[in-house]
């Protein structure tokens, strides 16, 4: 049993993880309702206890009643290098670097705020690819990649229309991609959620057998 | 390849045990049905071997209530951590030529 397959066995569990769409239903409504909590400042409050506090209880709720009754329950570990800042701010500072580079191709001008806000959604799109990454060396999985392709893509997109076509309110290219991603995590998850439930019957284990004695 | 088979660790070289002790070293816990699912071993088997795992305190057993129906949480110990990376070391070192 060598470090190879010590790797396989934890990447199979953290797949497990994953395979009741419940962590994309979770993303997905973080970043519908981020927008509201960014430009409505007394929702702060609100959303930082749905965020921090009732949503992931629910999450595992759901997880008692629907996911771990069918596939077990796993606590995976925490290792040093998952709490470690330093991936993720090369990241950023690449990302905000793309950006710059995208907001003088589109707009030749990288002095203008407004230039840079209408860009959020391409910053947005790149930075997604911490959480691709991280997925992709959590599960094995090179498909992760897409979520970061398709965000930047995405955010690209949206950036260049906001740049062609502007509009009255700067924030509006934000908003549209958040909403985007947003719906489409959001529907990937349930869409996962029911294939779940379908293919993994709940298992009929023997601890409820002697309980009932 | 050494013939000392001294060091190797008998709870720990038997096949459904080493699937269930590496399956608990790269998680924190995890519960029996997961175990069953990803060691495909039978229930009474996997009971079994849980037991002389616990007897030999490599792993500890928590039996709760969840949502009003058992859960069986098992977790790697110290003990038992240490020894299969020992496990581990002593297996390398038999087939190193």
């Amino acid at each position: 049993m060598n470090d190879d397959d010590l790797a396989k066995l934890e990447q199979n569990a953290f797949r497990d993880t994953m395979k009741d769409g419940l962590v994309e239903l979770l993303g997905g409504t973080m970043l519908l309702f981020a927008p509201i909590m960014a430009f409505q400042s007394s929702f702060i409050i609100i959303f930082i206890i749905f965020y921090i506090i009732l949503l992931p209880q629910a999450i595992e709720r759901a997880r008692q009643k629907y996911t771990y009754p069918r596939i077990g329950y796993v606590k995976l570990r925490i290792k040093e290098s998952d709490t470690n800042p330093k991936p993720f701010l090369l990241l950023l500072v690449i990302s905000i670097l793309a950006t710059g580079i995208v907001t003088f191709l589109l707009t030749d001008d990288v002095f203008n705020l407004y230039n840079w806000v209408s860009m959020l959604p391409f910053l947005f799109g790149m930075i997604m690819f911490a959480p691709s990454a991280y997925l992709v060396e959590k599960s094995g999985s090179k498909k992760y990649w897409l979520l970061g392709l398709i965000t930047s893509i995405s955010g690209f997109i949206i950036a260049y229309l906001t740049s062609v076509y502007p509009t009255t309110d700067v924030y509006e290219g934000i908003l549209a991609f958040c909403m985007l991603m947003g719906i489409s995590l959001i529907v990937g998850g349930l869409v996962r959620f029911l294939y779940f439930l379908r293919t993994y019957p709940i298992l009929d284990s023997q601890e409820d057998a002697v309980s009932e004695q | 390849m050494s013939n000392d088979d001294k060091d190797i660790d008998k709870v720990i070289h038997e096949p459904a045990r080493l699937k269930i002790i590496a399956q608990l070293y790269v998680v924190d816990s995890a519960d029996m049905v997961f175990l069953m699912r990803q060691t495909e071993l039978t229930w009474g088997n996997l009971s079994s071997h849980v037991t002389k795992l616990e007897n030999a305190r490599y792993i500890e057993v928590t039996k709760e209530f969840v949502e009003k129906k058992p859960r069986t949480t098992l977790k790697l110990t110290t003990e038992g951590r240490k020894a299969f990376e020992m496990y581990r070391e002593n297996i390398k070192r038999m087939l190193d030529v």
